[in-house]
């Protein structure tokens, strides 16, 4: 038992010593800021004008989507852009949503808006869409 | 003899089933992290931490159990992780998730029926495991 435990020890150590060299290695192969983007739905409910974006795949967009919620993602970036910039001004404040609090696309969309905008108030939806149904903000259809 | 070559078929089964699923989640951390955040229980730095450690650490397990280096240390692991696999699964179906395991890329758990084949899937490479170390052990303890 003692060596079972022994060599236990041993493997937990050495993945985890890999694991830090794989993170040294590709340190943006996680987001780890996911937090520093978010907003709540009642915050985001609060915002001025704020322009809504659909960062879910485009399947899902057209089965139900938020009123006047644009699509933009990363597998369609180029057209979903050009679109968002026919109705964005500067310090119109944007609020990405995905399909869930477990989804990723929503962060990464939000971020690369700031750096491509040059803006801070571009927020991920915590929740996403699931929060919005809960909510009542959004419904099955075109809300 | 006998003995070590089924011993040795099990650990190899279970040796492939981790290492498939090491890789399918070291190629795409991303996905396997936005599985674990549908689990609902772990913080989203601990669900990233655990990310980057499990597939690392499943990984290993395989080449321990195949080639035999560590494989008492590994098999212990081994079964440990499967009982934990079992507890995070049955959490989900107790709570009620929509859950995606995670386990080899996406695999959404949404029915009872899918909760339960996940964790008969579980159970049966912990019982390899197990009846692995067992026969491993008994063959050792046969004089040859």
């Amino acid at each position: 038992m003692k060596e079972t435990l022994g060599q236990s020890v041993l493997l937990v150590g050495l993945a985890a010593v890999l694991a830090f060299a794989g993170y040294l290695w590709r340190p943006d192969a996680l987001p780890w800021d996911v937090r520093a983007l978010e907003i709540e739905l009642a915050a985001a409910n609060e915002l001025e004008e704020a322009l809504w974006v659909d960062a879910r795949v485009e399947e899902d967009f057209q089965q139900a989507h938020l009123g006047g919620a644009l699509l933009l993602n990363e597998e369609s970036w180029e057209a979903g852009f050009v679109g968002l910039l026919e109705v964005w001004f500067p310090d119109r404040p944007i609020v990405v949503y995905c399909s869930s609090q477990s989804c990723l696309r929503s962060h990464h969309v939000a971020k690369r808006l700031r750096e491509e905008l040059g803006v801070e108030n571009v927020f991920s939806l915590k929740g996403g869409w699931e929060a919005m149904l809960e909510t009542g903000k959004a419904k099955g259809g075109e809300s | 003899m006998k003995l070590r070559v089924v011993s040795w078929g099990l650990y190899l089964v279970v040796g492939v089933f981790f290492g498939l699923a090491a890789q399918v989640k070291l190629v795409d951390p991303e996905a396997f992290l936005s599985s674990m955040l549908t689990y609902e229980l772990f913080p989203y730095k601990v669900a990233a931490g655990l990310a980057l450690f499990a597939p690392v650490l499943e990984a290993l397990l395989a080449i321990c159990l195949v080639t035999g280096v560590l494989r008492k240390g590994a098999s212990f692991l081994t079964a440990a992780m499967l009982l934990v696999f079992i507890v995070l699964v049955l959490q989900g179906l107790l709570r009620g998730l929509e859950m995606d395991c995670g386990c080899f890329g996406s695999n959404t758990l949404s029915s009872v029926s899918d909760y339960l084949l996940k964790i008969g899937q579980n159970l049966l490479l912990l019982g390899a495991v197990l009846l692995a170390r067992f026969l491993e052990s008994k063959s050792k303890a046969q004089p040859s």
